[in-house]
């Protein structure tokens, strides 16, 4: 038997509310397989299996705050007998209860409050792309007023849309007097709170366990950016570069050749990863940031790197993101150029060791063979942890980018 | 939309990035079938900018 855990969604998540299972008590699952949809405080998650055989038993329920690393269902290695299953509860989960009615709301204290994030299933939302409904005009039964899948379906039969698949597309509609979905303002505000305070929590967490020592170097782009012109002027527009693209991939070579800036600090020391995922920084419509992970960067090719780059954005955006991608980034990788930052003094994203910063490219004077030129210059800076590096570890990995910048075409 | 201002830059009013860029010059590909180069992008940060360049683009 194996236990289907809560993954660790990143260090600033610490539980997810269950939205809906993929799969029930008999299916079959694949691992790698999404088996269940949580809701955190930033985005939907797909939660994949990490095991295949059959679902033995689905032990949280749609509605329950769920804590890391809580036993959530039970997998049966296919080809063994269906048993007994004894679970050990790891943690407390808090089943889903209706909140009695706030007599008043007290005015949260900060700045005009952004639009909060939508709350809709992965499912629910690609159902209902795939009918052409708008997500935003439905009423959602799913925790905490998400729009599930069978929100989607019950206002597709109202108005008569049709989809050509599975029979049970037929549900119950909501009886009249359901209360609608529109929250009060005090309530997207509140969700907004708990965003940046889950954001707050994590960065508090950083700066105080972590002693961070920063560096910075300028690169001249010069080389790469005449490179990227030339590639992209061969390329179609669906498959040109960007040159944040070449500047990941930088970064993911580099690490190979300072290996200790790519893991994580477990306990009382630091774990090289094997690998190199690298997390990108998303910044979300509705405020606040992400960084999922792109797998293996170090081997991927610049258009292979570029899909990767393009889906994963679209996804945290779209808040569709698997718990994968967010609990793999062995390093963060955080781009402000295209808001007008020449240079970014990150946080650690712990419990990764190091952080790289990228600014804006600008064009600056500098000396080439002798000669004053204008060159098109980007600065980029590490965040490291000084626990497991030292500022000469971090420079040759400053180099490194550098260097591998100065030959693009191998990148 | 309505509010986006047609001779401001586009970019800057709905605070998209690159990305979105890119796959806006995509999207523009796709529905007129003409290929946007690089050195073109300058001429596509407003709406009447893009306005003015799809004209001249779709008279050839």
């Amino acid at each position: 038997m194996a236990d289907f855990l809560m993954p660790t969604l990143g260090s600033d998540m610490t539980e997810g509310t269950l939205v809906e299972w993929r799969k029930k008590v008999g299916d079959r699952v694949v691992k790698g397989e999404i088996l269940a949809e949580v809701d955190t405080e930033k985005a939907a998650i797909e939660i994949e299996s990490f095991h295949t055989g059959i679902v033995e038993r689905l032990i949280t329920r749609p509605g329950d705050k769920i804590p890391v690393g809580t036993v959530m269902a039970i997998i049966r290695e296919e080809g063994r007998p269906a048993g007994k299953v004894e679970v050990e509860a790891k943690a407390a989960i808090k089943p889903h209860v209706e909140a009695p009615p706030s007599v008043a709301r007290r005015a949260i204290p900060s700045p005009a409050p952004e639009p909060a994030r939508l709350r809709v299933s992965p499912a629910a939302r690609q159902l209902a792309a795939e009918l052409g409904i708008d997500p935003s005009t439905l009423r959602g039964t799913g925790p905490d007023g998400a729009i599930v899948r069978e929100d989607v379906l019950r206002a597709a039969q109202a108005s008569g849309k049709r989809r050509e698949t599975r029979g049970e597309e037929q549900v119950q509609p909501l009886a009249p007097s359901a209360s609608p979905m529109a929250e009060a303002p005090g309530t997207a505000a509140e969700r907004q709170s708990r965003m940046r305070q889950t954001i707050a929590a994590a960065m508090a967490r950083s700066k105080r366990e972590i002693p961070h020592y920063y560096l910075s170097t300028t690169i001249d782009m010069g080389r790469t950016m005449n490179w990227l012109k030339d590639e992209n002027l061969k390329r179609s527009v669906a498959d040109r570069l960007l040159y944040g693209v070449l500047l990941i991939k930088a970064v993911a070579l580099a690490l190979r050749q300072v290996p200790e800036l790519n893991g994580l600090w477990k306990g009382s020391a630091a774990v090289q990863s094997p690998d190199v995922h690298v997390g990108v920084a998303v910044s979300l419509r509705q405020g606040g940031l992400i960084a999922p992970a792109i797998h293996h960067t170090d081997k991927l090719s610049l258009d292979e790197l570029m899909k990767r780059f393009l889906d994963v954005v679209k996804r945290a955006r779209a808040g569709t993101l698997r718990s994968s991608e967010l609990s793999d980034p062995t390093i963060t990788v955080t781009s402000l150029g295209e808001q007008g930052v020449e240079t970014v003094f990150g946080v650690i994203y712990p419990p990764q060791v190091a952080l790289v910063g990228l600014g804006k490219i600008v064009e600056r004077p500098w000396v080439v063979e002798g000669q004053v030129v204008s060159r098109p210059v980007v600065t980029a800076s590490l965040s490291a942890d000084h626990r497991v590096t030292d500022g000469h570890r971090g420079g040759l990995f400053l180099s490194a980018i550098d260097r591998l910048l100065q030959e693009p075409g191998r990148l | 939309m309505a509010s986006v201002k047609p001779d401001a830059s586009f970019r800057d009013q709905l605070d998209i990035d690159s990305i979105d860029f890119l796959n806006f010059i995509v999207a523009m590909h796709k529905q007129f079938q003409i290929d946007v180069p690089e050195s073109d992008y300058p001429e596509l940060t407003t709406i009447d900018g893009c306005v003015r360049y799809l004209r001249r683009m779709l008279a050839r």
